[in-house]
């Protein structure tokens, strides 16, 4: 086994299912998303891109499903909190109200970049938020609400 | 929302969702098009613009935001890159996430197809351990010409080959004069 990658217990963010040893990703993979969901769209349509959100919610995200079913909106807010602080450049307040949690995103640390770097943003980029989220939180027992995007919007989850 | 800190473990994911639909064709589609031609075009601007300074600051900037260990030299005609720890792969076995069985090809795939548009070759070795070596140089310039060329011999103590994580791997994958996976040893 290769040890070296595996040196320390140093999972930085509890709540999410996957660390790195630096506290904050690199801004330019946003790019690299925004062409895969380009390139998706060219070759499959909008509906193979929703059908990539989809497939990525249940098999990629699946730890997040196991984290929201078995915690409810504890698991939410925890998962949403170290989320925001591991991804460049966003502004978001999380707030718990009675039964539910409201995530306001100010600024979307991937909109912001993409701007930034003068790309063409793919008109389906803020559908991976209603359809990822979605798929999690229907799978979680949750409700799940968005308003807005390309750059700002509400998220609610609702118990 | 999908976040660029777990970017590596999605696009590890998408590799094995797209070979999954289309097989290495369509995967290997995605690595040209979507990442070469449209997600790294700085990259491809920068190194059509200046060639090795190119080079240098695409990769100065972008290793030093994934936190990479490594080093780069440059010489007269040779560009070379020794990665000692590699983020991306790093990643991977660090959450122990297997989706695609050759996640390094992907390197290879996007630079291949950005250095041959920018009129440069590769060299390449990689051991799937997080461990690589890179010499790229223009595609005129003889391998006997270039100073750096080592594609046989250690080049100094330096040179990821002659680290001892190096060996620790059962298969490396070759690559020479190459521009693509299609050039890959067998």
């Amino acid at each position: 086994m290769n040890t070296w990658f595996h040196n320390s217990k140093d999972f930085l963010y509890p709540n999410l299912p996957y660390n790195d040893v630096k506290p904050v990703g690199a801004a330019d993979f946003y790019l690299a998303i925004n062409a895969t969901i380009t390139f998706l769209e060219k070759k499959f349509g909008k509906s193979g891109v929703i059908d990539y959100f989809k497939e990525m919610a249940e098999k990629y995200y699946e730890p997040v499903i196991k984290l929201w079913k078995e915690n409810g909106l504890e698991g939410v807010r925890g998962y949403l909190d170290d989320f925001f602080r591991a991804e460049p450049n966003s502004s978001v307040t999380i707030s718990n109200e009675p039964g539910k949690i409201v995530l306001k995103v100010k600024q979307c640390p991937a909109i912001h970049h993409l701007k930034k770097s003068g790309r063409v943003i793919s008109p389906l980029y803020c559908d991976q938020c209603r359809v990822i989220n979605q798929t999690i939180a229907d799978k979680s027992g949750i409700h799940f609400n968005i308003h807005g995007g390309m750059g700002e919007c509400t998220q609610e989850f609702i118990k | 929302m999908i976040g660029c800190y777990d970017f590596c473990g999605h696009y590890a994911w998408t590799f094995s969702y797209l070979f999954n639909k289309g097989g290495i064709e369509l995967l290997n589609e995605y690595w040209v098009e979507a990442i070469g031609q449209d997600s790294q075009k700085h990259a491809a601007s920068l190194i059509k613009e200046s060639g090795f300074e190119g080079m240098q600051k695409y990769w100065g900037h972008t290793l030093a935001e994934e936190a990479a260990e490594y080093r780069s030299v440059r010489s007269d005609g040779v560009f070379r890159i020794d990665m000692f720890r590699c983020p991306s792969l790093g990643f991977l076995i660090k959450n122990n996430l297997k989706f695609y069985k050759d996640y390094c090809d992907h390197c290879i795939a996007w630079i291949g197809s950005v250095m041959t548009e920018a009129g440069f070759t590769i060299d390449h070795e990689h051991n799937h351990k997080g461990l690589c070596w890179w010499e790229i140089r223009k595609n005129s310039a003889s391998p006997q010409a270039a100073p750096a060329q080592c594609r046989k011999k250690i080049f100094d103590s330096n040179d990821v080959r002659a680290k001892a994580q190096w060996n620790q791997s059962d298969k490396i994958d070759v690559f020479t004069d190459a521009a693509g996976i299609k050039d890959k040893e067998k």
